[in-house]
Order: C-alpha cells, then sequence, then structure tokens
C-alpha cells in the first residue's frame, strides 16, 4: 500500500526514545483519551532543535498558551516557538483531508520539518457524515500521507480513535498499516505515562 | 414534479411539469470524458454537456461537466452513482433539494400567487410568478386547517405512557375520539374525507398521533387518507439523538404528507415561536418545502437562501464544506479564536440606565463590510482594507453572498418593522410574526459562517465578524465614557449605560453619536427605571452576564437567568417569579424597591403555605430535564437518572436529547427509586416533597433580595415551613392528576 514509505522504515534507526519522532517516518501514536494534548509535549523538543512544525488540528485542541509556557520555561521568549509553528485546523474531515492534501503547497511558503496531524482518523467517524463520503475521504487524506513520504518531513498522527463507538474502526486499521511507526501511550496511575511501540518491541516507560 | 395548487375558492388542483435537475461534476478532463461516455452508453436518464461555472473561492470560471437528470425523483441518487464510479470526482449542486431547485429555476416560491397554463391531463405549459417573497404585506392562499391533539397537558410527551382522547378541530368545531367508543382512525379518517384541510396542524403528530392512527387503520385494514395525492406513500422518518455546541438534542421523527401540509406544533421551532405567519414568511424567502421549513433549523434556511445566489450567479455549491482554515501562527490564532466582547455587569441595583443595541449587529457588520466566507483573503485584493487585530482582507471586487443574504433580510425586517408601528392590531401582529422569523434566520447567519456543516463557512469569516463586533463595541464605550456615561455592562452588542439625571434625550443623542461613529445602526432597547445585575449562582461576589432583571420605563420587564426563563423550571416557581416580579415592576427607586420587596415575601409566603397545605395542583410541580445518555447507561442515581429509568422500566424508550418530566418525591429517601416520580407514571402515588420544593421556591426568591443591605436580607432568608409544621400537615394523598 504504502510501499515508499515502508522502504524509508527499513532504513531507519529504531528510535529509543519516545518523544523523539523518528525522522522520514510516519508515526501513529494512540491509545488514551488525553493524546491530542500530548501532542503538544513533543513541540519543545523540536523547536528547541530550530524545527519547523507545521500542526493540522483536526482536533481543536490546539494551546497557543501551553506553546507559549513551554517557551517560556526555556527562559526563551513564545514568539521564538511561535516563529516555527503554523496551525491550520479543520473542523470537518473534508477539511482535514483537505489541508493533508494542501501540504506540499503550505511547504512551498513554510518549509517544516514535522508534520503533526491530530484526530486522524477520529474526525471521519462523525455520524453527520455518510459512510460513503467519510470512507472516501479518508482513503484520500491516507493518499496525501502516501505523497508525502518521499519529502525530508517527520508525521506524527495523534489519535484517539480506539476511544469511539463506531463502524468505521477499519479507518484506523488502515492507517496502522501504513504507519512506519505505532506508539500505543497509555496514563497509569498519577498520570505517569507508557509508550508502547507495537511494532517492534516495547518501548521504555515515562 | 408534482405542483399542488389552490385558487382564491380554496379549490385545490394537482398539476405536473417537467423539470430535469442538474448537477455538476469537476475533475481530470480525461475522467469527465469517461463519465460523460457512461452516462450515454448506460442511461437515457441522463443529459450531459461540458460547461462553466464559477468557482466560489477562486471567484474564476471552471469547466464542469453538467449532468441533468431526467427523472428528478432520481437526482440523488445519480449523484452517489457519479461518486461510486470515481471518488476523486467533486460533485457539486448535487444534494440540493429538487423541490427547491425547481423554485430557482422556475423563480417562483412555496405559496407563492402563481399564474399557470395547463394542457387537459394537469400538465403545466408554462408557469409565471405574480408574486414576490420580498413583499411585505401579501395575499395567502385560503388554507382549511385542521387541528389535532390529545386531550390534556400538551407539554407532556405521549410517547412516555400518557394515553389521551384525540381532540380534532376544524373551524372552531370540535371532535373528540377515544378508544370507548369507535376506533379513533376511523372517526378521523371520515372527518378528513369529509373536512378536506389543506394543512393538519398538530401537536405531537410526528411521533405520536398519526403514527397510532396509520397503526390503527393497518390494523382495521383500511386506508387512512392523510395523503391527498394518492400516488405518493406518507413519508415517516426516524428519530435520532445528535450534539450541538455541546448539548445532545433529540429530533423527533417526522411524518410528511403529499398534497397536504402536516405541521406538528411540538416539533417546529419556527411554528412554536413564529405561528404560521412566521413559517408562510420563511417558506416563501427560503424556498423551502413548507414542510420541510417547518421541520428544519433556520440555519439551514439561510443555507438555502445562499445557494439560490450562488445558482443564480452560476456558482458551483460544493457537497460539502471542506475549505480548511488558513495556517496561522499560535498567538495570531489566540488573537482571532475569540468570541465577542464582555464587560461584566455592576452588582446590585442601578436606577436610570438605558440600554443601547447595535441591531443585527453581526448580520449588520456582514452586510456594511461585505464580510463572507469568499471574500475573507480573497486572492484577487492583496491591497484591500483590512479587519481591525487580524489584518484579514475583504474583498472590493466582488459582493459576498452571505452579505447580500442577510443586507435583503435586514431590509425586509426593518421594513415590516415600520408597517407594524402603523397598522391595526391584526396586521400589526402578522408583520411582528414575519419580523421575528427573520430574527431566527439572522440569528444564525452568522453562527452558520463557522459551522463545521455550512457549504459556505469559512472560519475566517466568523473570526473577522466577531473582531469587527469587539472594535465596534470598544468605540461605542470610549464614546459614551467621553460623554460622561458609566458603563455599567456591556455584553457582545448591547450596552447599559448610565448618567447622573440623565433624561431619553441624552441617551438618544449618545445612540446618535455611536451610530454616527460605527456606522452600524444603533437603538434604545429602553430606558429602565432600575436594572438588578445578579452575581453567579456559586459565588455571591462574583458578576455574570445575562442573570438580571430590570424595569423599563412603561413598567415592562426584562429578565435574564432567573428560573422563570428556564424550560425544566417546574411552573410553581415560575408563577411564583412572575407575581413578585409583577409587584417588584411598580418600584421606581431603591426606596420603593424595599418598600415592595415586603408585598413580594407576602407572595413567597403564600406559595410555601399553599405548597405545605397541599392545595399546589400536581402539574404545576412537574420538573422537565433533557437526558444525555439512554437510560441504562447512567452510572449515578440522580433524579432525572432515576426517572428516565422509571419510564424505561414500564416500556417507554427513551433517547439521549430527550426530556422526561417528573416530580420530586422525597429527594432524601434512601430508596433512589422513591426519590422522585415519573409524572406519566403520576397515578397512585402519593405525595410530593414539600421541603425539597420549598427550598425551591426560597431558592428562586433569593435573586429579588440580594440587592439589599445585608440586615434586610437575613430577615427575608428565614425559612417559614419548619421541619415541626411539615409533620403538622399530612402528607396529601388525593394528589392525582385533575382531569382537563
Amino acid at each position: 500500500m504504502s510501499l515508499s514509505i515502508a522502504a524509508a522504515k527499513t532504513e531507519q534507526p529504531t528510535t529509543p526514545n519516545p518523544w523523539i519522532l523518528p525522522e522520514r517516518a510516519l508515526t501513529v501514536l494512540y491509545g488514551c483519551p488525553e493524546i491530542q494534548r500530548l501532542s503538544h509535549y513533543f513541540l519543545p523538543r523540536i523547536l528547541l532543535h530550530q524545527k519547523r512544525v507545521l500542526y493540522l488540528d483536526g482536533a481543536n485542541q490546539i494551546s497557543p498558551l501551553l506553546i507559549a509556557h513551554f517557551a517560556r520555561g526555556r527562559g526563551l521568549e513564545p514568539s521564538v516557538f511561535n516563529n516555527l509553528i503554523r496551525i491550520a485546523r479543520a473542523f470537518t474531515c473534508f477539511q482535514l483531508t483537505e489541508l493533508i492534501r494542501r501540504v506540499p503547497k503550505m511547504l512551498a511558503t513554510f518549509s517544516a520539518d514535522v508534520l503533526i496531524v491530530t484526530a486522524l482518523p477520529d474526525l471521519y467517524f462523525d455520524e453527520d457524515v455518510q459512510d460513503r463520503p467519510a470512507r472516501a475521504s479518508f482513503e484520500h487524506a491516507l493518499e496525501g500521507l502516501r505523497e508525502l513520504a518521499p519529502l525530508a518531513l517527520s508525521i506524527a498522527v495523534f489519535s484517539d480513535a480506539t476511544s469511539f463507538k463506531t463502524k468505521r474502526h477499519d479507518f484506523f486499521k488502515k492507517l496502522r498499516n501504513q504507519a512506519d511507526h505505532i506508539l500505543k501511550v497509555e496514563s497509569g496511575p498519577e498520570s505517569a505515562l507508557s509508550f508502547t511501540r507495537e511494532r517492534n518491541t516495547p518501548l521504555l516507560s515515562a | 414534479m408534482t405542483l399542488w395548487l389552490i385558487d382564491r375558492k380554496q379549490s385545490h388542483y394537482r398539476l405536473t411539469d417537467s423539470f430535469a435537475p442538474a448537477f455538476y461534476v469537476s475533475g481530470d478532463h480525461e475522467k469527465l470524458v469517461q463519465l460523460q461516455d457512461a452516462a450515454r452508453n448506460q442511461t437515457k436518464e441522463l443529459r450531459t454537456r461540458f460547461t462553466e461555472r464559477t468557482d466560489l473561492w477562486l471567484n474564476a470560471p471552471r469547466t464542469v461537466l453538467e449532468v441533468s437528470v431526467l427523472c428528478p425523483t432520481d437526482f440523488m441518487g445519480w449523484g452517489r452513482w457519479v461518486h461510486k464510479r470515481d471518488s476523486r470526482l467533486q460533485l457539486y449542486n448535487s444534494d440540493l433539494m429538487v423541490a427547491s431547485l425547481y423554485c430557482w429555476e422556475k423563480r417562483i416560491f412555496p405559496l407563492a400567487y402563481v399564474e399557470v397554463e395547463t394542457d387537459d391531463e394537469g400538465k403545466i405549459q408554462s408557469i409565471a410568478c405574480r408574486d414576490d417573497e420580498w413583499a411585505l404585506d401579501y395575499e395567502m392562499p385560503p388554507l382549511k386547517i385542521m387541528q389535532i391533539r390529545l386531550a390534556g397537558l400538551s407539554r407532556i410527551d405521549p410517547t412516555h405512557g400518557r394515553r389521551a382522547a384525540l381532540e380534532v378541530e376544524v373551524d372552531g368545531t370540535c371532535w373528540e375520539f377515544d378508544e370507548a367508543g369507535e376506533p379513533p382512525a376511523l372517526g378521523f379518517a371520515r372527518l378528513v374525507k369529509r373536512e378536506d384541510p389543506d394543512v393538519i396542524l398538530s401537536e405531537w403528530g410526528d411521533s405520536t398521533i398519526l403514527p397510532l392512527l396509520r397503526q390503527q387503520a393497518e390494523r382495521l385494514k383500511f386506508s387512512l387518507p392523510l395523503n391527498r395525492d394518492e400516488s405518493a406513500s406518507v413519508q415517516q422518518s426516524k428519530g435520532r439523538s445528535y450534539t450541538s455546541y455541546g448539548r445532545i438534542l433529540f429530533k423527533a421523527s417526522a411524518t410528511t404528507l403529499f398534497g397536504r401540509i402536516h405541521v406538528d406544533k411540538q416539533n417546529s421551532f419556527i411554528s412554536e415561536k413564529c405561528d404560521f405567519a412566521g413559517l408562510w414568511e420563511l417558506a416563501r424567502i427560503t424556498k423551502l418545502p413548507i414542510q420541510y421549513a417547518a421541520r428544519t433549523t433556520t440555519g439551514t434556511g439561510i443555507s438555502y437562501m445562499q445557494m439560490e445566489l450562488a445558482h443564480r450567479d452560476g456558482v458551483l455549491i460544493p457537497e460539502q464544506k471542506a475549505e480548511p482554515e488558513d495556517p496561522k501562527h499560535p498567538d495570531e490564532l489566540l488573537c482571532a479564536d475569540r468570541g465577542g466582547l464582555v464587560f461584566v455587569p455592576k452588582l446590585g441595583f442601578t436606577a436610570n440606565v438605558a440600554e443601547l443595541d447595535f441591531v443585527s449587529q453581526f448580520p449588520s457588520i456582514m452586510a456594511r463590510f461585505n464580510i463572507s466566507p469568499e471574500t475573507v483573503n480573497c486572492p484577487c485584493c492583496p491591497d484591500a482594507p483590512r479587519i481591525p487585530e487580524l489584518g484579514y482582507r475583504i474583498c472590493e471586487k466582488r459582493r459576498g453572498i452571505t452579505s447580500r443574504v442577510v443586507e435583503r433580510l435586514i431590509a425586509k425586517r426593518s421594513a415590516l418593522k415600520k408597517l407594524q408601528k402603523t397598522s391595526p392590531p391584526d396586521a400589526a401582529l402578522r408583520f411582528k410574526l414575519q419580523r421575528d422569523s427573520m430574527k431566527w434566520l439572522l440569528v444564525c447567519c452568522f453562527g452558520y459562517t463557522g459551522y463545521k456543516n455550512a457549504r459556505f463557512g469559512k472560519i475566517e469569516a466568523h473570526e473577522a465578524i466577531n473582531a469587527v463586533a469587539r472594535e465596534t463595541l470598544l468605540v461605542a464605550k470610549e464614546i459614551a465614557e467621553n460623554d460622561g456615561f458609566q458603563l455599567i455592562h456591556a455584553l457582545v452588542d448591547s450596552l447599559y449605560v448610565w448618567k447622573e439625571g440623565a433624561k431619553r434625550e441624552d441617551f438618544e443623542r449618545l445612540a446618535t453619536e455611536i451610530e454616527t461613529r460605527t456606522r452600524l445602526p444603533l437603538a434604545i432597547e429602553s430606558v429602565y427605571r432600575y436594572v438588578v445585575f445578579l452575581p453567579s449562582k456559586q459565588y455571591a461576589d462574583v458578576p455574570v452576564p445575562n442573570r438580571f432583571f430590570a424595569v423599563g420605563e412603561d413598567g415592562e420587564l426584562k429578565v435574564r437567568g432567573l428560573e422563570c426563563r428556564r424550560h425544566d423550571t417546574a411552573p410553581l416557581l415560575k408563577q411564583m417569579q412572575h407575581e413578585v416580579l409583577a409587584i417588584l415592576a411598580e418600584a421606581h427607586d431603591f426606596e420603593s424597591y424595599i418598600h415592595k420587596i415586603e408585598a413580594a415575601r407576602m407572595v413567597l409566603a403564600d406559595y410555601q403555605e399553599r405548597l405545605s397545605s397541599g392545595e399546589v395542583d400536581i402539574r404545576e410541580l412537574i420538573v422537565s430535564k433533557r437526558i444525555t445518555k439512554e437510560p441504562r447507561d447512567y452510572q449515578k442515581a440522580g433524579v432525572t437518572a432515576i426517572a428516565a429509568q422509571q419510564l424505561f422500566g414500564s416500556g417507554v424508550k427513551l433517547r439521549p436529547g430527550q426530556t422526561v418530566e417528573y416530580i420530586i418525591t422525597n429527594s432524601e429517601c434512601s430508596v433512589p427509586n422513591e426519590r422522585v416520580r415519573a409524572f406519566a407514571l403520576w397515578e397512585g402515588w402519593f405525595g410530593y416533597d414539600r421541603k425539597k420544593y420549598t427550598a425551591m421556591l426560597r431558592e428562586a426568591f433569593e435573586p429579588f433580595i440580594l440587592c439589599l443591605p445585608k440586615n434586610a436580607e437575613e430577615n427575608l432568608l428565614i425559612d417559614s415551613l419548619t421541619e415541626e409544621e411539615l409533620k403538622r400537615f399530612p402528607l396529601f394523598a388525593a394528589l392525582t392528576i385533575p382531569r382537563s
């Protein structure tokens, strides 16, 4: 299905630290309801390395205040981080697909190193959207991600798909099939997080 | 297409017309050619041709394949066929209602006065509109209306178990059918045949009456003549739960007819709020089929008005909202993603306050500043004027579709207001209802720019409107303060201002100055003798917007956020608050307010007395709450959950978003099932929780004494119904539902 990405995967070393997103790969993180908010916590490390982030927010959970807080916590002005991020929100699955399809065009004006996508495929579970168009739109989104594979882009998809009661669970399976890395994130007692690498061996607990 | 017409003599005609609605397909040219070949080879029901239509966002022509469907009933099916062949092809205009498309093409509208030429078989040769949907005062067809309802309390959902006689009323004559006599379906069928109404106006007809009558007719093996058009069958849609603005709501099933209109007052927001006059107005200007207009949201109405304009302009109407947000910096997002501006109110009693309201502010902004989804940050005007704070550009080359729609609505509302003022009472009421229906359209046109399912929505338009509204309010505040007024409160589009000794003329001068500067219409909503702004229920020193009561110069009350405004409040509490407010409305200043509060206290005491002595009609104690889950999904034994589970246990099917009605019987009982009783299951039960209802009465009275000095307040908070008194009065067993 995703040959170019799959080929890229074999060339990448395994990443020991779950907070570091693998380069030139599609990583899917899922497993806890806070997963969308958790995406913020990957940002400081990326931004401190002066890498640029394109954040496509299907969950409508992006918090500029939290990003500013991260910057201040590191003795930086929020603008230092803000200049390295671009955010676009999607409120429907069709918009999220369109955003993903437009990534190459966006990269022409903002050369991001990391692409973060939230609520894929969660947004496609919307019961207001009929199965046929939701399915078609999702397939186009996956295709859009596949087309990004040759680019020097680290892609992270944050999904809460497993918490939904839906008949469209095959969407998540398809996303998993296309991913190079899959990390299951679970929160334990006192909000401790554990990361399990599902495709290979379990990773460390954080 | 089938059309039903009525002439001035109340004769009706079933006519047919040929019509081939078209949708458009865009994509790779090669694929479009393949589609065209497939359409030619596989069916004779389609006509295709290449043509040009305008892309809304680019404002540029695009070559598309036009697909005309010769059999209109298959219109949407052919759209699905195209999508099934190739999901990459983009469809436009493909999921529009055929009836509305017909109206757009023929330039007519529901309830329009038309001139028709037909052949002998009733086939339309020509149809011409002799009416104008933007006319203010128009002739309505002479519709014969039949009302149907169940005897007893209309606001209680009969699906919860209430079974009552069927009442049918035509021109003031009433018939009643119950199970003791002739089967109601038989009697009803006879009446429908004899009276042949144009409109059936029901209460709970969608979910209960018509489905039950149909079931009975089926059992008795006779045909219920609900439709005039015998070639069509009655349409019954399913009810469904859905989420809107974080609330779980329930859309009841719908029973719609052919050749006759069925409106269910309990399932029609617009006819509940604006009566028939409002519904007719809405159907005329939105061109939605009447039965659909009655049941759908006003947002759909505004969407269809936009789509009609787009259709006329040759603009492609997308199937879904797919235009996403433009990428932004986080700080840009923080700045843009904000709502209206609020200045929290000054707590307590303030005399001589004027409320100045921007008239239809958000629609006026959209019309005045040409803010429409396609005009914000358009590709054609890089040097266009910029929205304050955000820097978004607004197109200078074309007028936005949304701006054009709201402009016409504002103009018609304004003209109706003038007409209303100079008309006799009957006509004035009709014009008011027409205006009200348009108000609901205008209310949602702003929200729709940001609504996820609005085809012509774009979040930047929503943000731009909010930004202009915030700026406008700030300008108004500065003007008021420069003129020596004090801002008591401001909420998005309204300001409450005060100045020592200010007269109405002073407020009028201020309003004119603000209107001139902002170039947006502003009106004095009222000059209040006094306003009492109330704090949060949780924190007594925290002011909250929209919790206040005010008395106008003429004694008219304005109340927000009190129990009497809520749908779930027991009628007893509402009545008490209304009576108290009526007394307080006689006060002119703080001194007389204190005097009046003593009289109001007597009202409270009287209600408490009635409650303790059992004089209260049980129906006055009904609390109505919306359930947010399936009854079995509730984990905690809250009162609403208990009532829902009682109904569920008695066989009532409840869905999230539906309302349950109950009486609090013993809120502190250790057995959860005895804490409340679902009203539908009340018969045979034995008493209500006097202590709880007394506490609720006291709580509902508290807002009126919060602005009093502390010592007066303490005096008033003494509970007039003590534990001893509760013991002295017996529980009243005779609290069965009185027959109405």
